[in-house]
């Protein structure tokens, strides 16, 4: 699945976030985006994706939180996974169980997809949070005012 | 482009070059061989604009695509003075030049925060500060003072890995956390 990293210090602070990053062969053409969680769960060192001169560690978060990721701290799992990102000021908790819950809950199209933009932000498109840290919604896209005229529109 | 194999309706055919859409009047959109010359030295995706002549997209121009996005912070104190966060973007691989780094920095982190390309400074008002304009003069020339300042820079570290700095100065009689978003842009042609 498409995740961010977060990157934190030895107190467990968010420093830093990576939304995404392309694959590159060797000419230098892009070829995809780099699957940080499946390097993750393969094992894989983070390292060779990206590295924070502050850090103690780094690891995937499914969800997109731009740099309100910072007003968090993380704790982790048994599996040394982020497990939940608890707010700095408020205490309020985002549980990743709870959100892979919320996504599994949804009720897939016919071709067995699930809309999950509104669970998870995306690259480019972060979650709109509060300042207890708590999901408000997407950023917002209200697109041009109607009365506008447009050429080269339909 | 050459006469075409077969139509598919009034505006889409396939040539011995590729596939061609018109407008009617204009050829609007070619894919395959659009070499000026015909010969099969240039191959991609031509749109032309509805006048025929301008060229929308045709390989021959350039534009900066996102290689890779992020965020990072750096937390300071008074009397903190080039002290810095720095990025490591090793999976982009090793690079032969630098890529474009773009920086909006902050010194606060809500949605509302404004963001400064790459440079932010915070200066004392104008007159809150004296200097003599000769050594050992009267002090009455007003100058800005800064009391933070943080930039944003990319470079290639030893291995060529591209890095993303972000370099803090703090003499604001607090503490402050400087946040930075950033893009690191490759110029590709479009």
């Amino acid at each position: 699945m498409l995740a961010m990293l977060i990157a934190y210090d030895a107190a467990g602070s968010v420093i830093a976030t990576l939304d995404h990053m392309v694959a590159r062969d060797e000419h230098g053409n892009v070829v995809g985006l780099i699957d940080f969680e499946a390097h993750e769960l393969a094992g894989g060192k983070l390292r060779d994706i990206w590295g924070i001169q502050d850090a103690s560690g780094s690891g995937t978060w499914p969800e997109w939180l731009g740099s309100q990721a910072h007003s968090f701290r993380v704790e982790l799992g048994p599996d040394k996974r982020i497990a939940a990102l608890v707010h700095k000021t408020s205490g309020y908790r985002r549980e990743r169980a709870l959100l892979m819950a919320a996504i599994q809950a949804l009720e897939p199209d016919k071709e067995g997809r699930r809309d999950i933009r509104h669970l998870v932000g995306g690259p480019g498109k972060p979650l709109v949070l509060d300042d207890q840290g708590r999901t408000v919604g997407l950023s917002a896209q209200s697109g041009t005012p109607t009365h506008l005229p447009i050429i080269g529109g339909q | 482009m050459a006469a075409p194999i077969r139509a598919f309706s009034k505006s889409t055919q396939i040539t011995d070059r590729g596939i061609e859409v018109a407008d009617g009047t204009n050829s609007r959109v070619q894919l395959g061989d659009i070499s000026a010359a015909k010969n099969g030295s240039s191959y991609g995706l031509k749109v032309i604009s509805s006048d025929g002549s301008t060229v929308i997209i045709d390989g021959s121009s350039d534009m900066f695509r996102i290689a890779a996005t992020g965020t990072h912070s750096k937390a300071t104190v008074d009397g903190n003075y080039g002290v810095s966060d720095v990025v490591t973007l090793s999976g982009l691989g090793p690079l032969t030049n630098g890529l474009v780094v773009m920086g909006f920095l902050s010194s606060t982190n809500t949605a509302g925060s404004n963001r400064h390309l790459s440079i932010l400074m915070d200066v004392f008002n104008l007159h809150d500060l004296f200097a003599a304009t000769t050594s050992g003069g009267s002090p009455n020339f007003a100058f800005p003072g800064i009391y933070t300042m943080s930039e944003v820079h990319g470079a290639l570290d030893g291995s060529n890995f591209q890095t993303v700095t972000l370099s803090c100065n703090n003499k604001a009689a607090q503490a402050v956390t400087f946040y930075d978003r950033y893009y690191v842009l490759a110029q590709t042609a479009i």
